[in-house]
Parts: C-alpha cells; structure tokens; sequence
C-alpha cells in the first residue's frame, strides 16, 4: 500500500537519518520499544517519504511461515498457490513491517533469515522457487522488550540481523505537542495529561503496573476534544485500559482527580 | 501476672470498652490508616517515582527517607469524605515536602516536639505554594479546611505534621549483633507478634555498653508495624479473651522508650502466647548438611561472601493423607487444570506432515493434490498426530513456610494455599511427565536459614506428597539464600528452560535486619544471578503486602498476586500456558 499523505511524525532523535540509510544500504531494521511510542507511526511516515508501498503484519501467537510466504488454496478443482504479505513484499519491493515479531511462531524467524544477510533471497520449499529481493525491498521488525523476559524473548543471534533503533515515550514537551497535533486539544490540557501520564509511569518504573502509552493519551485527548467531560474522559481512556484491580483503579483516580 | 500488672490491665479494658462506645446515631466519619493505605501508597509512590511505605504515626507523623508517617486514624473533619481528603492531602504534602527536602538535617539534633511542630509550620508556604500551582483542586480543599484547626483541641500541627530526623535508621549498616549464642534459644521464635502501637523514633535508653547500633529495635518496631495480617494468629484460642486482653494491654505499653538489655528485643512485646514453634524444631540436628552463600549488601554495592548459611533439612515420615484430602476437596479445581493441561498440551503435541496417524492434515492434503495436478511425485505424508514430545522443561517451586504464611486470607491459611497449588499443580505436572521439585524455606538469622528439600527432582511425587504434609510455619522470610540454593539445584537439571516458582506472601524479612531495601535488593541481586544463568522466575502470592513487595523484586509480568485462593489454578494454568508457548 503506498502511502499518499504524509504521517505527522515528530522525530525524536536521529532515526529518520538512520533508517534512511539502511534503506540505502539494504540492511533490515529492528524497532525495540514498548507499545504506542510511536514505531508503527515511524514506519509509514518512512514508507512515504522514501515513496515505498508498505505491507504491515501485526504478529500474535499464531503466526507461522505459511502465513508470510504464502500457501495453496483450493479454487475448483484446482489448488493454486497464493503469495503471503511478505511474499508479495519480496517481489514487488515493499517495505515490509512485521509488527511485534517476538510474538510469532519460531518457524516465522527461519524463514526471514535468507532475506537478513547478503543473499536477500526468500526461498518458497512449498512451490518451490527462490525469489531475489527486488531493490526497494525492506524488511522492518518491531520488538517489545522487557515485557516478556524469560517468555518470549529474541534470540541474540536473531537480533544480530537487524540494525536497531530504540524507542521510548517522548519527553514532556515533545509529547505535549504530540498530543496537540494530534487531537487538536489546547496546551493546559495537554500538559496537565502528559503529567499525569508521567505520574503514572513513576508507577511502571517501580513495576507497579502497565504504563501509559502516547496513544492512550492521544485517545484521551481526543475524546476531550469531542466534548467529553475532562475526568470522565482520563478515566475511560487513559486509567480502566492499565488495571482491572479495583484498588488499583481507585489509586489512579484519585491522581488523576488531584491533576484535572 | 503481678496483681498491679492485673489492676492495670483490667482498668485499661474497662477504659477501652467506654471509649469505644459509639455514640447513637452517629454517622461514621472516622478514616482507619490501614483501609486506605495501599491506596496512598500508590499515590506517594505515583508523585515520587520512589518506593514510599505509608506506616502509622504516633501522632501528626511526617516524612523520613522512603517512609511517610501518618495518623492512624482520622476524624477531625466534619464529614467521611473530608477525612479521607485530608489522607491525600497529607500525602502529597509530604512528597512536596520530601521533594523540597523540609526536615531536620541533623543526626541528633536536640529539639523537642514543639520545636518539630514549629519547623513544619514555618515550611509550609513554600509547599503549600506548589500545591497552589501544581494541584489547583487541592489548595481550595486547603483552604476550606483551614478554619477547623484554629484551635488547641484542634491544633494545626495536623495540617503540616511536624519535621522528622531524616535518618533512616533502618539504611544504617548492620552488624553481627545476630550471633545465635547471643540470643535466647525461646526469643528466637516469637510465636505470635502484635501490632503494637506505632512509634516512629524512638529513643534508646541504653543499659548495657552497646550503644553502637539500634537495630535490635529497629527490627521490632517493623515488624510489629508491619506484620499485617496477625489475624491467623488469634485463631488457636479460641474462647480464651485474654489474649485481647493482654493485647490492648500491650498497646498501651509506650514503646517510645526502650530499655535495651542483650536479649532479644521482641520478646517484649512478642510475649508466648502460643507454642508452634516446636514443632520440628527436634529436626534441627548437627547431622543437617550445611552450605554457605553470598548476600548482596546493597549500601556498599557488594556481596558478603559466605554469609548465610542454609541447613538442608531432611524431613521422613508424612503420610499421604494430607494430599489425598486436599485432593479430593479441590476435585473440580484439579478437573479444571487437568482440562486446561489438555488443551495447552494437545496444541503443543500436534505433530504433522506423518506417514500416518489419527486424522489428515488439510494444508498436506492440499500440497499433495497440487503436486499430483503439476505431475509431480505427491509426497505420502499427510497425517496430523498428537504424538508424545518430551517437554523439555524443569520447574522448582519454592515455599515460604515462615511463621507470616501463619495468617489467615479469606479463612484459608496461607501456607495451606501454597501446599494446595503445589499439590494440585504437581499432580497434573506428574501425571504430564515434566519434572519438578519442591523446597521449603525459612530461616532465623543468616546462620540459619532451613531448606527442606520436599521433593528432588527426577523423584517420584508420592515421596512429595508425604514430605509436604509434615511442614509446618515457623522463622522468617530470608528469600535471597533460598533462591541460590534453589539454583544450585535447578543448575543441574539438563532442561532447556528452567522456571523458579516462588510461593510467599512477598515480604522479605528475617531477624537480624533483612528487611527494608536491604532484603529487597538481596533478592532481586539473586535473582539477577538466575537470569544470567537462564533461568527464569516467576512469583505467586495471595493478595497482602506482597503487592508492593513481589513488583519491585519480580518486575512485572512476572509475578501474579492472587484477590483469592481461588483464582490459583487459573493462574497456574495460564503461566503454564505462557511458558509453553515460548
Ligand atoms: N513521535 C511521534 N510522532 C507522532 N505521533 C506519535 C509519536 N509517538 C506516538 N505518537 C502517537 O501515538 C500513537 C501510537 O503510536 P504507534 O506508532 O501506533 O505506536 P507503536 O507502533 O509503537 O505501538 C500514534 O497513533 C500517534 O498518535
Ligand atoms: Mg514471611
């Protein structure tokens, strides 16, 4: 999918530069942070600026091989074999993002290592054919670290095929600003909800619960904008999404409530 | 009892029950401290970004180091509401309060009560400033309240507290006073503790030479603020008041000055009301193999090398009884895991692209017919199977059995819940073939830590069973050692993934100052060991302090604290499934 408007992206440090550059030199790049810190967001404002169609795959559990590459599917009498995502990527010289990459099947990382290293080649066992990367073909990967050590980790040797950025919620500022552009809401109230936001992340830091992402954030703010009562809006929006534990949530109120 | 100790105890009875009368009619108002502590905890630690306890204060409290004193209760204000708006508006003045550093600087600065109430006061612009600017809401509340504490039966000290000594006497070093020859063979198992009233400095009056530390006190004015749950421990009495008795009796026992002797501290107000503490204690004989580990001494960023030493302690006998009861009463608990092994198992085990087997695979199926259509040689392998994969995995659970695991959540005692999960989770673990192993800890001091081995692993779970019955609560809560000898354990096992699995009410603690950020920081340094070595951790507790404990030693995602003992097998079966996955 090519990306017509330009993403609003409000870069935080060299990543632009760096990704640019790994374009250029056909490496692949990892994306390490945790969600809603805007890596999705980074991704198609790059596509677009590098005028790339992008293909996005969001990983879970379930996610294998078959599912990237492609399979046969029966139509007929016939079975014919149909390209997957990344398939169609290699071929048509995509940018290819596979969203939280940790979370698939193991069987997903061995069949991305041909197109990690030199050969940039994917090879179909099923059909069987050996496609070489086009050249505006990219792989990206996100990864969420600390979230899940001693689950769901990547493998160093898996890491070392990527070049990797790191991503973390922006400072004060630059999410104020975020947040404005974004919902449209006015400076005092986007202040005073990234101040809550990092209040709440003093709690994470200390492993008192989930953190709040820029994304809850903006969907509070939007949901501010379109008129929503300010204490009603920070409690759907940005304290029950953290915790189900009624204590828990009581604790966020009354923050949120000295704040607002 | 002498009989004045009897004239005094039965005045103070009368007193308490006269006071504690409510009036007719009366709407409550009153605020108790510890219903909303962990709430105000969230909050201090939200605004601090600092791992803050709320403890009860003797009066207004204050702030030293990580720790916020507050009044244990609060009526004051006209309204419930009020009240409880008061507790947040404390809280967030002592962060401000904190952030901006107000308080005495000095060691032993000889300044009086007054002169700590008149500090606090003459502060208070500048914190109530920042309130003014950064919590708009909270200033009006300031104000309106304001006019209540005008006057001597309602002085303003409770606005602003008064200003503490910043030390932390718990941050201090501590030194070998633990030596176990030291200490009076029956002080060392106090077999009940009560919540005394608090006192937050407390003032030594020393008779003996050793004035070089006062952690004996230290120790026991935590514990005895802190032990929560006291509540198991009044359940063998059951029709004999005079332990209420002797307990309000204590409370009245001004703790503020201490006479320190050279035998353990805690027995004055730990007094013998019951006698667990002998059970097993005959096992503790010269023949228990001994090991030594490190601790990790986080003030000086360095560990103690052979510092604790862990008695392994073999326990016989048992019947199987106990496992067979408990079995039979969670029947549908032990069908539901049993279901939720299938499930997670069944995905795990299916196998495809088989020369034969139970049922055809459809994607096989699709791939042969394509072949055949494009003239090629189909390949014959096309059926799906549920074949029998060794699970290459080992798991040790690691039991708190100290006397904390005594007390009572939801009528169900704490370690009877950490023998069910164990019980209820090994029998299906068995029945599934992974191997697992069982250790049990508590300890008295570091030259005595106990680890019973429950069950070895590669042995069979009968054994188990019988070892578990026996164990009973006693001692305290060293984690650090336990978690080092469970590794040296787990170390040899030749499974690919390792899991340590912690059952405890969260709190590290032992007599001889394992507590605070010292035992926090111990474990999570023994646990760092772990992940270096790839073996990974997880916690289990049921709801009590641990919340604020098992976070900040576990890291989240990593540690599960359960609302009810119900909810063990969901949680087992779900890390279950977490770790199969991976
Ligand atoms: N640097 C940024 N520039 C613009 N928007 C951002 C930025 N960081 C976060 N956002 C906002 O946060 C939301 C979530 O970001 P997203 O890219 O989906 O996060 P991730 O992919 O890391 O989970 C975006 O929709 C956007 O509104
Ligand atoms: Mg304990």
């Amino acid at each position: 999918m090519l990306i017509e408007h330009q993403p609003y992206y409000k870069a935080m440090d060299k990543e632009v530069e760096v990704f640019a550059h790994c374009f250029k030199n056909n490496l692949s790049v990892l994306l390490k942070g945790p969600t809603g810190t805007g890596k999705t967001r980074f991704v198609e404002y790059m596509a677009h600026q590098l005028g790339v169609p992008l293909i996005t795959v969001a990983c879970h559990e379930e996610t294998s091989a078959t599912d990237l590459t492609g399979r046969y599917i029966l139509k007929g009498a016939e079975t014919v074999w149909q390209d997957g995502p990344l398939t169609r990527a290699v071929r048509e010289g995509c940018i290819i993002y596979l969203d939280e990459i940790a979370e698939a099947r193991p069987d997903v990382i061995v069949a991305i290592h041909s197109l990690t290293d030199h050969r940039r080649q994917l090879f179909l066992d099923k059909v069987p054919e050996e496609i070489n990367a086009t050249d505006s073909f990219m792989l990206v990967a996100s990864y969420n670290p600390g979230y899940q050590k001693g689950f769901k980790e990547l493998k160093p040797s898996t890491r070392q095929r990527f070049v990797s950025i790191a991503f973390d919620y922006p400072a004060t500022k630059a999410e104020q600003e975020i947040v404005e552009q974004e919902s449209g809401i006015d400076t005092s109230d986007s202040k005073k909800l990234v101040k809550i936001a990092s209040k709440i992340r003093n709690l994470n830091e200390l492993g008192l619960m989930e953190t709040v992402s820029t994304r809850l954030i903006v969907d509070t703010a939007k949901l501010i904008k379109s008129g929503l009562p300010k204490r009603l809006s920070v409690e759907v929006g940005m304290i029950q999404p953290l915790s189900d534990d009624e204590e828990t949530l009581t604790a966020l109120k009354d923050l949120a409530d000295l704040m607002i | 009892m002498e009989l004045d100790q009897v004239l005094f105890k039965k005045l103070l009875v009368f007193l308490k029950k006269w006071r504690e009368k409510p009036s007719k009619g009366e709407i409550p108002k009153t605020i108790h401290l510890t219903d909303i502590n962990s709430r105000l905890t969230f909050i201090a630690r939200a605004l601090t970004g600092e791992n803050i306890d709320i403890v009860a204060a003797e009066n207004e409290g204050g702030w030293k180091n990580i720790t916020f004193y507050l009044p244990s209760s609060f009526s004051l204000l006209p309204s419930l509401e009020e009240n409880l708006h008061f507790y947040i508006f404390r809280v967030v003045y002592l962060c401000i309060q904190k952030e901006e550093n107000l308080n005495w600087k000095l060691q032993r600065a000889n300044q009086s009560i007054q002169d700590s109430r008149k500090k606090a006061e003459e502060a208070a612009p500048i914190i109530l400033n920042k309130i003014a600017l950064e919590y708009p809401s909270l200033m009006e509340f300031y104000l309106s309240i304001k006019p209540h504490f005008s006057n001597e039966q309602n002085p303003s000290f409770w606005i602003y507290g008064k200003f503490m000594t910043e030390r932390d006497v718990l941050e201090n070093g501590h030194g070998d006073f633990n030596d176990q020859n030291n200490l009076k063979k029956d002080s060392l198992h106090p077999s009940t503790e009560l919540k005394s009233k608090p006192v937050e400095e407390v003032e030594v009056i020393s008779v003996d030479k050793k004035t070089q530390e006062d952690f004996v006190m230290t120790h026991n004015f935590e514990k005895v603020e802190t032990i929560e749950e006291f509540t198991g421990v009044w359940r063998g009495f059951d029709g004999d008041d005079s332990l209420k008795e002797d307990a309000d009796a204590l409370n009245e026992v001004n703790l503020k000055h201490l006479v320190r002797t050279d035998e353990a501290a805690h027995s004055i107000y730990q007094a013998d009301f019951r006698d667990l503490a002998n059970i097993a204690e005959s096992a503790d004989t010269e023949e228990d193999r001994c090991v030594t580990y490190k601790e990790w001494d986080f003030s000086q960023k360095k560990y103690k090398s052979n510092y604790c030493k862990v008695f392994l302690k073999n326990i016989g006998g048992g019947s199987l009884d106990y496992a067979k009861k408990c079995l039979a009463e969670n029947a549908k608990n032990l069908n539901a895991l049993r279901r939720k092994f299938a499930q997670i198992h069944q995905k795990r085990r299916m196998v495809k692209k088989l020369p034969d087997g139970e049922s055809i695979d459809l994607d096989s199926l699709v791939e042969w017919y394509a072949d055949l259509k494009s003239g090629r040689t189909p390949s014959d392998d096309i059926y799906l199977s549920k074949r029998k994969k060794e699970a290459d995995l080992a798991i040790l659970f690691l039991m708190d059995l100290s006397l904390s695991t005594d007390s009572y959540a939801d009528g169900n005692r704490i370690l009877d819940v950490e023998k069910q999960a164990v019980i209820l989770f090994g029998e299906v673990l068995s029945e599934y073939d992974v191997d697992f192993a069982v250790g049990g800890f508590y300890s008295k001091t570091r030259n005595n830590c106990a680890y019973h081995l429950l069950k070895k692993f590669g042995e069979n779970w009968e054994s188990g069973k019988r070892r578990l019955s026996v164990v009973e609560p006693q001692g305290y809560t060293r984690i650090g050692p336990a978690l080092r000898h469970s590794q040296s354990l787990i170390e040899q096992h030749d499974a690919r993934q390792k899991w340590i699995i912690l059952l405890s009410d969260g709190k590290p603690n032992d007599y001889d100052k394992y507590e605070g950020r010292y035992g926090i920081a111990d474990v999570k340094q023994a646990l760092r060991e772990m992940h270096e070595r790839h073996i990974s951790t997880y916690a289990i507790a049921i709801e009590s302090i641990a919340r604020f404990y098992l976070p900040q030693m576990f890291g989240q995602n990593h540690y599960n604290i359960l609302s009810h003992p119900d909810m063990m097998v969901s949680s087992l079966a779900s890390f279950y499934r977490r770790i199969n996955f991976s």
